[in-house]
């Protein structure tokens, strides 16, 4: 009638510094995880023909209607190229369309000023990358308000320290208090100075555009930049089949220095589209594929991101949407064709609608990363901190999205079968009764067996009450709170911090305060 | 930190108590043997090795284990360690009168076949130097009353999953009540379904929410039996 032996199986166990010991083990900051690689299959949603019947109504668009490209420079080159060009009108036809499309490369590098955090994008390599341009925050108080250059250091803060993000985007929210000709240079200092991974250009203006790079040639050196990618930028088509002078510009800064754009229109499905997910998508599918034909007129061969995501538009009120099913089924459609033209694919993720970092966030952001994986997205983007359509960047949703990726990346990273024969040899172990918390196969694994998220609660009642019986967006607040406390700074060159403050500084003086 | 040239047998006093505090922690069973072995070859009283080395390692553990930074298996390899260390101490302490800690009669009552918990709570009360008999699942009130009498506890201890078992608890405390020996025993019950307010219902001593809380409240009742001060 004695107790079950606790059954723990003999083994040279190590001393390992006892409670100090494993205080500083468990206390360490985590390195980020490497890029992502899907070890789960794609799920195609259509069959091929659904696939190809898109993809030759995309062709026929740009064969029949064309795609604006409102610049000289871009208007001569695709002349050059054979395309069909009336003033600022481009019909492109398919086969020249799919020869320069062709030369995009699959997968490339996307080099980080820590070599550490340098990623691989396209095939099965997928990135998580945070929002981009809130104007406002939710802040650490959960008051809504304009973002500041000092939120935004928290948010490269929070990208530097989530294991699961691969990138500290640029913009993530807007630093309203900096004068606009001068808030781009703030922005890329600060993704640079608080965090060691890639990030993102700024796309605004040409000028801009140089500035990105003459500070990225500062952190990676002026040649190298010239080759190779280390930041990505996001240009948008103007739904309907619209690219304009601006976006033009950005690229051709950045696609002659070979750093790779996200070639993505921007379109609300039901406003900017018609009313037809499946029709939306070969629309977009056009913009997308011009966008990219374009880049390669300018280099070709440089590494580029085929972008779409979409929203569908509430037709209530005409607000976009975020997770709703449609998106979700797009997504899908998207990824069969970027597999198609063995193109990188950047998606969205975490991308709601919602005001809170509430109920309504977490099933949208659930049915948005769940097709976003499944569909093989590559570059998976606003992944950390978006609310209300990325009209704002929260705090708690920052915080719980990071905690979220971690699931995410263990649950596209596969089921492994390594220690299949241990576990099975657990069960004999321990045979009818008893319990699996004392084998060798469990005190081997536990610590990675299982997700472990902290700003989830799965305590009982009476823990989680006497702990103050707080709801997800207050844990979120104070995890982000917390993490902002424990942050260290990355190494940077000290020549290269100066080199940074000096180009700033020379180039704050000659740009106004205002814009004209 | 990872040293294992160590040499328990080298160490001072105050160092090899500090060590087997670690290596209570670490869960290193073969050490904290040798550990307790030294201190008693170097003629401490066997309620002083319990008290002074693996009591307070393991509340050491135990306040981890609340904290999040101890786990659940690493908890039970602790607890594996103090109750090798236990062995050895058990019956040179019975031979020297010191003080118990205290014993337990646990079960899962009646209807009921969910063990997870309630294993976990023997573990863990072991882990604190209880003496724990464990009367497995399903339980009548006779096993109950039957151990009661064979093993002389302190504590009697219930468990239930179901709604539908867990009222059994009732029927076993009434049962002692009507033997006139319900006061004689602190009465602790548990499981999911459960609340403090089911537990004063049903007449428990306490409700205990998890098997960390088992052990501190066990701990308590045992001090206010040897009517010391809780502090």
């Amino acid at each position: 009638m004695n107790a079950p032996a606790v059954e723990v199986t003999e083994t040279a166990h190590r001393r390992s510094g006892g409670r100090l010991g494993r205080k500083a083990m468990r206390g360490a900051p985590i390195a980020s995880f490497p890029a992502l690689i899907r070890q789960i299959p794609a799920y195609q949603m259509v069959p091929d023909e659904a696939v190809e019947l898109i993809h030759q109504e995309s062709l026929l668009i740009l064969e029949e209607v064309g795609c604006e490209f409102r610049d000289d420079e871009a208007i001569a080159l695709w002349k050059a190229a054979g395309a069909d060009v009336s003033e600022t009108r481009v019909r492109i036809d398919r086969a020249l369309l799919m020869e320069l499309v062709s030369k995009v490369p699959p997968e490339f590098t996307l080099n980080a000023r820590n070599p550490e955090r340098t990623v691989r994008v396209g095939g099965k390599n997928s990135i998580f990358v945070p929002m981009y341009g809130a104007p406002y925050v939710r802040d650490l108080d959960n008051n809504r308000r304009y973002g500041s250059l000092a939120d935004l250091n928290n948010f490269h803060k929070l990208a530097y320290m989530a294991p699961a993000l691969h990138s500290s985007s640029s913009v993530i929210c807007e630093p309203m208090e900096i004068a606009v000709p001068k808030r781009h240079l703030h922005i890329i200092h600060s993704a640079l100075k608080h965090s060691d991974k890639p990030f993102m250009g700024i796309v605004t203006s040409k000028e801009r555009a140089e500035d990105t790079m003459a500070m990225a040639g500062i952190v990676f050196g002026e040649e190298f930049v010239r080759d190779n990618p280390v930041l990505v930028s996001i240009t948008n088509c103007n739904s309907p089949l619209v690219w304009d002078a601006t976006m033009l510009d950005a690229m051709k800064v950045y696609a002659r220095s070979n750093q790779p754009l996200i070639l993505a229109p921007f379109a609300l499905c039901g406003a900017s589209t018609s009313a037809s997910a499946v029709g939306a998508v070969a629309q977009v599918n056009a913009e997308a594929l011009a966008g990219v034909a374009f880049t390669q007129l300018l280099r070709p061969g440089s590494p580029q991101i085929y972008g779409q995501f979409m929203v569908t538009v509430d037709m209530k009120t005409g607000a976009p949407m975020g997770g709703t099913p449609e998106a979700a089924q797009m997504m899908y459609l998207m990824g069969a064709l970027a597999r198609k033209y063995r193109l990188p694919w950047r998606t969205s993720g975490f991308h709601v609608g919602s005001k809170l970092n509430d109920a309504q966030a977490g099933y949208e952001a659930n049915m948005l990363m769940h097709a976003a994986i499944l569909a093989g997205a590559n570059y998976i983007w606003h992944s950390a901190g978006w609310l209300e359509a990325g009209l704002t960047c929260g705090y708690s949703k920052f915080a719980t999205d990071c905690e979220q990726l971690v699931g995410w990346y263990k649950y596209a990273g596969g089921l492994p079968f390594d220690d299949f024969k241990e576990a099975m040899a657990a069960i004999r172990e321990v045979g009818p009764q008893g319990h699996f918390l004392g084998t060798q196969h469990t005190l081997e694994h536990f610590e990675s067996a299982f997700f472990m998220p902290s700003i989830m609660d799965f305590n009982s009642f009476e823990q989680w009450k006497a702990e103050g019986a707080k709801d997800h967006d207050t844990r979120g607040r104070e995890k982000a709170r917390n993490m902002l406390a424990d942050y260290e700074e990355p190494k940077l060159d000290e020549g290269i911090a100066e080199g940074l403050k000096d180009l700033i500084a020379r180039r704050e003086e000659k740009l106004p305060d205002t814009i004209s | 930190m990872a040293d294992d040239e160590i040499i328990l047998s080298e160490l001072s006093d105050d160092e090899l108590v500090q060590q087997m505090h670690d290596d209570l922690y670490d869960g290193l069973k073969e050490e904290i043997e040798e550990g307790t072995q030294i201190l008693l070859e170097r003629g401490w009283a066997p309620y002083k090795v319990l008290t002074e080395a693996l009591v307070e390692g393991m509340r050491i553990v135990g306040e981890d284990f609340r904290d999040g930074i101890l786990f659940v298996p690493e908890v039970l390899l602790s607890a594996n360690a103090m109750k090798a260390g236990m062995f050895i101490l058990r019956p040179l302490l019975a031979a020297t009168g010191a003080p118990k800690q205290g014993k337990m009669v646990i079960g899962t009552v009646k209807g009921d076949i969910h063990d997870i918990g309630k294993n976990l709570v023997g573990m863990m009360m072991e882990g604190a130097g209880f003496d724990v008999i464990d009367l497995g699942i399903n339980n009548a009130v006779e096993k109950y009353l039957d151990a009661i009498e064979q093993h002389q506890p302190d504590i009697i201890g219930m468990s239930a999953l179901l709604t539908t078992t867990m009222p059994y608890m009732k029927v076993v405390i009434d049962t002692m009540k009507e033997k006139g020996i319900r006061d004689d025993y602190v009465v602790l019950v548990g499981g999911a379904p459960l609340n403090e307010e089911f537990g004063k219902a049903v007449g428990a001593d306490a409700y205990c929410r998890d098997a960390a809380v088992a052990v501190e409240t066990a701990k308590d009742f045992m001090k206010r039996k040897h009517n010391v001060r809780i502090s």
